[in-house]
């Protein structure tokens, strides 16, 4: 990695100023006095994502500064419904199969880009040397090369780009990464994260169409997709990566097909493990037969452990409540049984049993994932004509690992960045 | 009936409160006042707690105290019963 880790604090701190600002309603009447012109938006990929996005979209009153003047997918289904998710907001944008005529024809200022990973990269390259600002999901692309393509264009063309890592914008994890950058939670020494799903993954084909099976389960192959390392393995990564403000140095991983049998491409199981440069160790796995325990991530700090997906914080010495006074500590001791008879000593074979605690919430009033508020801040830095840096460079880096460990699983061996994936 | 209606009429009169007696349920009642502000010393010395709390829980020396009052008052009161009881008969 070029950049060292006070250059990553600097940037990122200018950087969270920017999104702080542009949380704030404050950020909000500043970015409507930039531009009074209404953001022009377009969804490309009417999918189940792109659908949730759009409806998001059209639901959320904060920013009226936008309009979807028009939506694009080549598979007739998914634009039918996107088509029927518009009018029921009374909206009535262009559609097109092809996104080359949209973005020929329809002037847009900001595109949500929604196809499957193999289809991001080309569409976002057009989009951005077009001067359109693209919001695009995550990972970013099938390729290395194709995601550093995307990152030049970007730098390149000056348009914003930015990569679907909600959590980036949810105002929960922004609270406890603040925390964490202030030292709440000490030294980070470990940080461990798993998604486990019951669940193959398998989406049900048209029997009459089964030449459709590569289209809609796209994510099952690989010429589409790495699978769970790009589409949950790359959520954890940004935050792993987002804790510790730099990027790994390596990433030693496993996987295989052990349960799905199906004919897919992709591992249903994996485990990584990526290190930093300072010995910090990111432990992950990923499993799609069992859900017990969920997804989460946990940053290990030798004061404290954040479990951010279930918003808890567990100190090592929990801040002990205010004690009674010491006349009702008295009446309660009375009442325990004071004057019982006390052993002479504990006994000495009883083994230490695990302190129940569990732990205080980390914070109160997030609704959602943040990806609402992931598009309300597009649509505010289109209308400031600027994004922050350092997100856009937490999806390219969270993608280029997430690929770095497909590379992993596939030779068995301990990967590194090659130097011509390394930005600034 | 030996312990009717003229027996209780007897009692009452005797239960009329006097000043006298104000004045000693008073003291009664201020000793075991003095002695719930001294439990209160000694719990802040075992606890190891606050010396504010002289002040801050004097509610809990006052209703510790109010307590111990009815819990004497109900003890000198079976034993005032049984003292009428014995000497009548
Ligand atoms: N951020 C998140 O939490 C999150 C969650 C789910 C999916 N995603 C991402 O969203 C993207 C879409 O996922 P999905 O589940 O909606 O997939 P999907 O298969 O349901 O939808 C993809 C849509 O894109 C369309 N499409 C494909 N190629 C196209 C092209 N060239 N032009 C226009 N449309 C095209 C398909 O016809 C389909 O309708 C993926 O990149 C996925 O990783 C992100």
């Amino acid at each position: 990695m070029k950049g060292n880790r006070r250059d990553f604090i600097k940037k990122t701190a200018i950087a969270g100023a920017g999104l702080a600002l542009a949380a704030s309603p404050f950020g909000r009447t500043f970015a409507a006095l930039a531009s009074d012109k209404k953001v022009r938006l377009a969804v490309i990929g009417t999918g189940s994502r792109g659908r949730y996005l759009m409806e998001l979209l059209l639901a959320q009153k904060v920013n009226p500064n936008y309009e979807l003047v028009a939506v694009c997918d080549n598979y007739g289904p998914s634009l039918n419904e996107a088509v029927a998710l518009a009018k029921r907001y009374k909206i009535n944008p262009k559609t097109y199969t092809d996104y080359s005529q949209l973005i020929n024809q329809s002037p847009v200022d900001g595109v949500i880009i929604a196809t499957p990973l193999h289809q991001h990269a080309h569409i976002t390259i057009d989009c951005l040397n077009k001067g359109i600002h693209v919001l695009c999901e995550k990972a970013m692309a099938r390729t290395l090369d194709d995601t550093k393509a995307m990152y030049d264009a970007h730098i390149n063309s000056g348009s914003i780009l930015l990569i679907g890592h909600q959590r980036l914008h949810s105002n929960q994890y922004i609270n406890a990464l603040e925390r964490i950058h202030n030292g709440e939670i000490g030294v980070i020494g470990q940080m461990k994260a798993y998604w486990h799903r019951n669940h193959n993954w398998r989406r049900d084909v048209p029997d009459n169409q089964p030449d459709l099976e590569r289209k809609i389960n796209w994510r099952l192959y690989k010429e589409y997709s790495a699978g769970l390392l790009t589409e949950l393995m790359s959520h954890q990564l940004q935050v792993a990566n987002w804790a510790m403000k730099k990027y790994p140095v390596s990433v030693m991983a496993t996987g295989s097909i052990q349960y799905y049998k199906d004919g897919r491409e992709v591992p249903d199981n994996m485990a990584a493990i990526f290190s930093y440069d300072d010995g910090t160790q990111f432990i992950y796995d990923s499993m799609t037969i069992n859900k017990a325990e969920g997804c989460e991530e946990h940053i290990i700090g030798d004061y404290a452990t954040m479990k951010l997906e279930s918003n808890n914080i567990l100190r090592e010495d929990p801040i002990k409540p205010e004690p009674a006074p010491g006349i009702a500590q008295l009446i309660n001791d009375i009442q325990n049984g004071l004057f019982k008879s006390a052993p002479i000593g504990g006994s000495s074979w009883a083994a230490e049993t695990a302190v129940s605690y569990n732990g205080e919430e980390i914070y109160k009033g997030q609704d959602g994932d943040g990806t609402r508020e992931e598009i309300v801040h597009f649509i505010d830095y289109i209308q400031q004509k600027s994004s922050p840096e350092w997100m856009t460079k937490e999806g390219y880096y969270t993608s280029i690992w997430s690929l770095l460990t497909e590379k992993s699983i596939e030779s068995g061996e301990r990967i590194t960045c090659p130097d011509k994936y390394l930005i600034g | 009936m030996e312990f009717g209606i003229t027996q209780i009429r007897r009692i009452m009169k005797d239960i009329t409160i006097k000043s006298k007696n104000i004045r000693r349920e008073m003291i009664i009642w201020l000793l075991l006042l003095g002695i719930s502000f001294g439990l209160n010393i000694y719990s802040i010395i075992k606890y190891q707690s606050q010396w504010s709390e002289l002040y801050s829980s004097l509610g809990f020396v006052i209703a510790i105290s109010c307590t111990l009052y009815i819990a004497i008052a109900i003890i000198r009161l079976f034993y005032w019963v049984i003292l009428k009881i014995v000497r009548r008969s």
